[in-house]
């Protein structure tokens, strides 16, 4: 059931939002056990949320999310209600004060926070100090990351909708692994205030939801420019919502060759293939492109967001925020072994690798490398959409994985799909598209110019409404 | 990343000690990472979009020095009267 469907439902009173509220905290503790997705369950908060959001029913008042049951990743601020970041670090911060795009959410009721790799950094939703995520298709399988917990939730039917965050593919990839539909704004689009910051250049917070449809009720709800953060974008106004149900006919897709290589395993060429297929009967025309600079990608990727990781991430110093240690004899030994302590093994790697980076004798060699590889793209993505709408791509090169089967650095490598986007800053949606040998999901990409939000979600949704998908296992 | 020295450093500069059986780990993590990385740093020159030329403290001087551009200008010389006066 969509987010439009449930609301006509409390419209007509057939359910009330305690009653909505109540079945899905009753599924999260039944289901949350097996999954892991939730950090905090924020169940005594709901079920006020869900009374005050009837009573504002009751008076007549409406809204396009009101008395619907969301979740959020836990590297977003909510006010009073502890955000982790899935660190030992944050393990007991509470915030002050809630971040703009989960305050824009006027009349949702939270039902918790979810799982995630720790700060963002990880493509599995393994990295989190309290405990990995399952894939809720295949037990013993990654949910994707770092918006697994997101994921996993929406796909098991927890939450109708989840806020997320995307810094090279952390909405878009786990709602591919999962079978749900993920979308990344343009940078600039929806505010990062509230937002832990990770890779402050490249990250965005975005929605991963059951249908695109539903994507754009609640980008509608949470863009728009923020006084709170300078980088949100003061025009163009879009309404996300406003291609839906149009047709598609005349649409140019473009195929990037860099995006279908060997490292794309045949099931997921095969059904992308297949979707691009479908956009051709409906009229669009594809075209083949090339984007040569997209295999620098992903080092680029990971040189440019470590190196803001090393800096962001040094405010964390047992003095201002979260956990302490016990040991030191003064405040430099206290510091080191608070970061010791606290900082998982990938958020470790990374910030070391961001400070190798930075350091001086490399800084040319890496950073500023990366720095113009990641100017060479956003040109290559400028070229293709001087010849197309939009481009079509696999949202991952394989479907989900079993846990711990592939090291770090192979992680790494199969960002190449997502990571190029965050370095253009351009919006992209995933959505299924198809289902492996094993039952697992497949998703496709559809990347735009920035603020093409619309197009995106009038193309996803054109394709799901034709598109038969399958119900989690878990 | 085998130069024992270079990891230390780098561990310092990251604010984080570890013991040596973690300290070695992450090492080679890095090693194997850097592999990656490395395509960066070899990237051909013609991938590369031509690099904009930095300001440099002359241009800003430039500036001062320059009456048609008058921002660094109007700033430096409010700072230098002042500075006059006080003295």
């Amino acid at each position: 059931m969509n987010i439009k469907e449930m609301r006509h439902l409390l419209q007509t009173r057939k359910i009330s939002v305690p009653e909505l509220t109540d079945a899905y905290i009753k599924a999260i503790q039944k289901k949350n056990p097996e999954l892991n997705c939730f950090i905090t369950i924020t169940e005594e908060t709901a079920r006020k949320q869900a009374i005050e959001a009837q009573k504002q029913m009751d008076a007549g008042k409406s809204g396009s999310l009101l008395g619907i049951p969301i979740s959020v990743k836990d590297n977003i601020s909510t006010q009073g209600i502890r955000t982790t970041c899935a660190s030992k670090m944050l393990a007991a911060y509470v915030p002050e004060y809630s971040a703009t795009a989960f305050a824009r959410c006027n009349g949702t009721v939270l039902l918790g926070k979810t799982n995630m790799d720790e700060f963002g950094m990880g493509s599995t939703s393994q990295n989190s100090y309290f405990g990995g995520v399952q894939n809720p298709y295949k037990s013993g399988y990654v949910p994707g990351g770092s918006s697994g917990g997101a994921a996993a939730a929406v796909a098991s039917g927890l939450s109708m909708a989840a806020l997320c965050s995307d810094t090279g593919g952390s909405v878009r990839q786990p709602a591919a692994f999962c079978g749900v539909t993920g979308l990344k704004p343009t940078y600039g689009l929806v505010s990062r205030y509230g937002l832990v910051a990770f890779a402050s250049s490249l990250e965005q917070i975005g929605v991963i939801a059951g249908a695109a449809e539903d994507c754009g009720i609640v980008l509608s709800a949470i863009a728009g420019r923020d006084e709170k953060d300078m980088t949100t974008w003061q025009a163009p106004k879009i309404n996300p919502l406003e291609e839906l149900g149009k047709n598609i006919a005349g649409i140019r897709i473009g195929i990037p060759a860099e995006f279908y290589t060997d490292a794309v395993s045949d099931a997921v060429k095969k059904a992308v293939l297949q979707a691009a297929e479908f956009y051709r009967k409906q009229g669009c025309t594809i075209i083949e492109t090339s984007m040569p600079a997209l295999s620098y990608a992903v080092p680029a990727y990971y040189l440019i967001s470590s190196a803001e990781a090393a800096s962001n991430l040094s405010r964390f110093d047992g003095v201002r925020y979260g956990h302490r240690s016990e040991l030191g004899n003064d405040f430099l030994e206290n510091m080191q072994n608070t970061r010791n302590e606290g900082f998982g093994k990938e958020v470790k790697r990374r910030i070391l690798l961001g400070n190798y980076a930075l350091s001086g004798g490399y800084y040319d060699q890496y950073y500023q490398n990366a720095a113009r590889i990641r100017t060479r793209i956003r040109q290559e993505f400028a070229a293709q959409f001087d010849e197309c709408d939009v481009l079509l791509t696999p949202t991952a090169p394989t479907t989900a994985y079993p846990i711990a089967s592939k090291t770090p650095v192979n992680t790494y490598m199969e960002d190449f799909c997502t990571a190029a986007v965050n370095l253009a800053g351009l919006p992209a949606i995933s959505t299924p598209c198809g289902y492996d040998a094993e039952g697992l999901p497949i998703g496709m990409s559809l990347i735009g110019n920035a603020f093409s939000e619309a197009r995106l979600i009038g193309l996803a949704d054109a394709f799901e409404r034709n598109f038969k998908r399958q119900e989690a296992k878990i | 990343m085998k130069n024992p020295e270079l990891i230390k450093k780098l561990f310092s500069l990251s604010g984080i000690v570890a013991e040596e059986g973690e300290l070695l780990e992450l090492a080679e993590d890095l090693e194997e990472m850097m592999h990656l990385m490395d395509q960066v740093k070899n990237v051909p020159a013609e991938i590369l979009p031509d690099r904009q030329p930095a300001v440099t403290f002359s241009d800003l001087r430039q500036d001062i020095v320059n009456p048609g551009n008058t921002f660094p200008r109007k700033f430096f010389v409010a700072n230098m009267l002042e500075k006059e006066q006080k003295s």
